[in-house]
């Protein structure tokens, strides 16, 4: 963890989630109730309401901030249970081979070949509406994508000695994966996590846009829905949906600059390539396609 | 030949999963469909709109299976039941309808999105030293790929539409013409088709240089290119032969699961922008709960995604020789 | 050095910059390469011998740095030249044969668009002529011509190193580098290979700086061998010298890890401890932590290379 928190790229992005992690615990004791008639509809930004009003007449900015909590929920715990199920059916693959490894292999490739918000409509649509059901769905069509590359490291960690020593010494299948093989996949399920839940914000403003979700609820979605619905576009009211899609795209932001940081760090090669490449500046040697010569004697 | 034979194997399956899936999502509700689409219009469904919708599932007292059959065998004759949005039109009719225009669209966003990104990829691989290049150019793509595609199209129609009017604000093409192989119709076309596809390749163009960019670093790091360096050659002749040729593979099997996403966010674009594709049929349908036509269109995406991507496999074995040849 | 030497190298270093500080792998090693000879060089894994090969050409990949030393190959210091001087002198004065053939070949060329290439790189040569040079290539290491269009893949492992020979005597080099050229292939195609290689080398008089761990095969094989531990070059004479009178302990300890196939039986007796860390090396000569005849002085200095008696040298204190 500590080595994280040195990488600039790592800092910057736990430092954008932070924000909206407090945001979302007490912002919605700071901002007054997002659903009330505060002022006239569409109106622009002012000393006020500093982001304005919906077309309904609804403060954009306490909606903003009361939104980031389901918002969020939903994109991490999303992102937790696709890793998890991504994991369970990967590893499952890799370890077991043979015909339950094809089998889960054909399962995976075949979520993974289907778009994604075509299917997320079709589930969607024939249950209650709101984000539980958003999470199920986002669930269903985003497990594949982890399952893949976990089997893939699965399958490499699995012909390792230390696993082998395992299974022969009598280990139960479940004790193998949980305790030898998973262990050894942190930084990887790290990534993935991080890439799932990215995965699971976009996709779930996506769904919410579409007003599959629960358009009574306050989220970053239903906001951008309620924006098209209301005609934002057509009245030049930016400020119903420029500021959430900033910070939609700010969490992803915060999230690819962490996973940056995840993969370099897993990467000792990358390390010591930036190493090397720093000390050579330094020196005033150029770096070409050929071995350096840094005379030192 | 095996190998695209394989391919085309693996699609059917998936082709069939959709078509199953299609089959057995409206009968997974407790209830019957048609109970449950009253409870949700409260009663204000038509009784033609409940038959439209009894005969398109098959929703008949038959045993399951017979029902499915039934089912599949309509859907290859190519009857998906009849829309409740654009009643009484059939659904297969209102998904060709917007079919080609989905295509042209998210077709050509796609091809110079990945050619774009993929030569981008290469040059900020080969130039991984230069400050823009190697550090500010993949976090600022990256920051782009994390606005949702549709409000980058929100904002770009609110911008170049809107304020300054410098493109058409929707539909596909201008009212006054008539669709055809004609001059001032293709114009038209190509004109209102700008913002929308700029705003999918702007959307998409980080992930692909990314993707090519880790390719080409780690086939940088192979014996072949040592080798290749070792002896003498030009840096521009490893860089393309040696190194590019190599690193594009991964990103072309890549790009057939990458499809599904393009064209979900391109769905999503399509909305904004009222460009009369799949996308506009799409939320017309969840709007009016027109269940037959959500789920025609979800096959017909799914088909179309699975036929662009054995497109792809047929390229991949041009790319790459070793699945040409049986090994000796 | 006579004016002729292929192949010199003096004082040597080369360092790896990683996070956690530099690694070491070359430090001071000189040798030279006569016209003709097979110079063979020696050593375990993690001794420097094959970073010495890629540093010739300067191909070692990042974080490698080369900190010091000179290496003339025919009378031109590889350390001295730029990017463009490099591209011109590499392949021409100095071919390379990399160990596992596997990934040594660009998996989506030809086998002749491969050969080609390094032709038409550094010669104005047509087309066709190219074509026609790179099957006379071909034939050299005995492969059928029409190979020209087969693929890597399509061809066994033998095959592949054959080609990749036959590719770095395109340009008829002065010397020939070979890393570990037959570690990965079974022993018959082992000795094929380097049947072919010495009858090539006998026809055309390139010289070989062979590298392998390999001692019994290098014995055999090479005309003067040079050990190589921890970095520095211990020992060097001919390969009758080393097979006979080896004098440093360390190649003393390798010559008895080996079994003979003919001569008396005897205790098999490894070499205690383990390579050092370059990292951290030991101080002194490196070898001291293993050694069994290691004095106080070994501890604290580093022994220098010094002639024992005629082409034979050694650098150990406990033998000066």
């Amino acid at each position: 963890m500590s080595p994280l928190l040195k990488n600039r790229s790592a800092l910057a992005g736990l430092g954008i989630l932070a924000v909206f992690a407090v945001l979302a615990l007490l912002g919605p004791w700071i901002v007054g109730d997002p659903l009330a008639f505060v002022a006239r509809p569409h109106e622009p930004p002012s000393t006020e309401h500093w982001l304005g009003t919906t077309g309904q007449g609804q403060d954009v900015l306490a909606q903003l901030v009361v939104g980031t909590r389901i918002t969020l929920a939903v994109a991490f715990v999303t992102g937790v249970l696709v890793t998890m199920f991504g994991a369970l059916i990967g590893t499952a693959a890799a370890y077991f081979g043979g015909r339950i490894e094809n089998a889960l292999s054909l399962l995976t490739n075949v979520f993974l070949i289907m778009p994604g918000l075509p299917l997320a409509v079709v589930i969607a649509v024939y249950m209650p509406a709101g984000p539980v059901t958003i999470t199920i769905v986002l669930v269903i069509t985003g497990w594949a994508w982890n399952a893949r590359l976990l089997r893939a490291q699965a399958l490499s960690l699995r012909e390792r000695d230390f696993v082998m020593a395992a299974i022969v010494g009598g280990e139960s299948h479940l004790r193998v994966i949980v305790c030898e093989i998973l262990p050894n996949m942190t930084s990887l399920l790290v990534s993935c996590f991080i890439s799932a839940t990215i995965y699971a914000l976009g996709a779930q403003v996506g769904l919410e846009f579409l007003g599959l979700g629960d358009i009574s609820m306050v989220t970053w979605g239903t906001m951008l829905y309620w924006a098209s619905n209301d005609a934002a576009l057509l009245t030049g009211s930016w400020w119903m949906f420029v500021p959430t899609g900033l910070c939609v795209a700010l969490v992803g932001f915060a999230l690819v600059l962490i996973n940056f940081a995840v993969d370099e760090l897993s990467n000792p090669r990358l390390r010591a390539e930036r190493a090397w490449r720093g000390r050579l500046r330094r020196e005033g040697v150029r770096v070409t396609a050929s071995t350096p010569v840094l005379r030192k004697r | 030949m095996s190998y695209v034979l394989r391919r085309l194997g693996f699609y059917v399956v998936a082709a069939w999963v959709a078509v199953t899936m299609n089959f057995l999502l409206p009968r997974m509700m407790p209830g019957d469909p048609a109970t449950a689409m009253m409870a949700r219009f409260e009663g204000q469904v038509s009784p033609e709109a409940l038959e439209a919708l009894r005969e398109t599932f098959a929703l008949t007292d038959d045993p399951l299976w017979i029902q499915y059959i039934q089912y599949v065998r309509n859907t290859f004759a190519g009857d998906l039941g009849i829309s409740v949005a654009f009643f009484p039109a059939p659904v297969t009719d209102v998904i060709g309808t917007g079919l080609m225009w989905t295509c042209v669209l998210a077709g050509s966003a796609l091809v110079i999105s990945f050619t774009l990104g993929t030569i981008l990829g290469v040059i900020s691989a080969w130039r991984r030293d230069s400050p823009w290049w190697g550090r500010m150019l993949p976090p600022a793509l990256a920051l782009l790929g994390a606005f949702p595609y549709f409000w980058l199209a929100m904002l770009a129609l609110w911008l170049f539409g809107f304020t300054l009017g410098w493109f058409p604000l929707r539909h596909a093409y201008g009212d006054a013409y008539d669709p055809g192989w004609n001059l001032p119709f293709l114009v038209s076309a190509t004109k209102h088709a700008i913002l929308p596809a700029a705003t999918i390749v702007l959307a998409t163009l980080g992930n692909w240089l990314l993707r090519m960019r880790n390719n080409m670093i780690s086939v940088l790091g192979e014996d072949y290119i040592a080798l290749a360096r070792a002896k003498g050659l030009a840096d521009h002749r490893i860089l393309i032969h040696y190194a590019a040729r190599n690193a594009v593979l991964p990103s072309v099997t890549g790009f057939g699961m990458a499809l599904g996403f393009v064209v979900s966010g391109s769905l999503l674009t399509e909305i904004i922008f009222a460009y009369p594709g799949q996308g506009y049929l799409l939320i017309q349908a969840v709007r009016t709960q027109d269940f037959a036509l959500m789920q025609g269109l979800f096959l017909a995406i799914t088909f179309a995604v699975l036929a662009a991507n054995w497109i792809v496999d047929v390229l991949y074995m041009w790319l790459d020789p070793r699945t040409r040849s049986s090994r000796s | 050095m006579n004016r002729s030497t292929v192949l010199s190298v003096r004082d040597l270093h080369v360092e790896y910059l990683t996070e956690t500080g530099s690694v070491r792998a070359v430090e001071g090693v000189s040798f030279d390469v006569e016209p003709g000879e097979v110079f063979g060089l020696a050593g375990e894994s993690g001794s420097g011998k094959s970073t010495i090969a890629k540093a010739v050409l300067r191909i070692l990949e990042a974080p490698a740095v080369i900190t010091g030393g000179s290496v003339l190959c025919q009378g031109q210091d590889v350390l001295d030249l730029d990017e463009a001087g490099l591209q011109r002198m590499r392949w021409r004065k100095a071919a390379l044969v990399f160990q596992s053939a596997m990934n040594v070949l660009n998996p989506v060329m030809t086998v002749g668009e491969q050969l080609c290439d390094v032709l038409v790189a550094h010669r104005p040569i047509a087309q066709p002529l190219a074509t026609d040079r790179a099957a006379e290539l071909l034939r050299l290491v005995g492969i059928d011509a029409h190979h020209l269009r087969s693929y890597p893949h399509q061809l066994s492992g033998g095959m592949r190193q054959r080609v990749v020979i036959a590719m770095a005597l395109a340009l008829d080099p002065p010397l020939l580098i070979m890393d570990e050229p037959t570690t990965a292939l079974d022993v018959v195609v082992q000795r094929e290979i380097l049947g072919q290689l010495a009858e090539l080398q006998a026809k055309r008089q390139f010289s070989i700086l062979f590298i392998t761990h390999d001692l019994s095969l290098m014995i055999e094989f090479s005309s003067r061998i040079g050990i190589m531990y921890g970095g520095r070059m211990v020992e060097v004479a001919s390969a009758g010298g080393i097979a006979t009178s080896a004098q440093h302990p360390y190649t003393r300890g390798l010559l008895r890890s080996f079994p003979s196939l003919r001569g008396p039986r005897r205790t098999l007796t490894g070499i205690p401890g383990t390579p050092p860390d370059m990292r951290n090396p030991p101080p002194g000569c490196p070898f001291h932590p293993r050694c069994p005849e290691a004095l106080g002085l070994c501890r604290s200095e580093v022994p220098e290379l010094r002639p024992l008696h005629r082409n034979h040298h050694a650098a150990c204190h406990v033998l000066q």
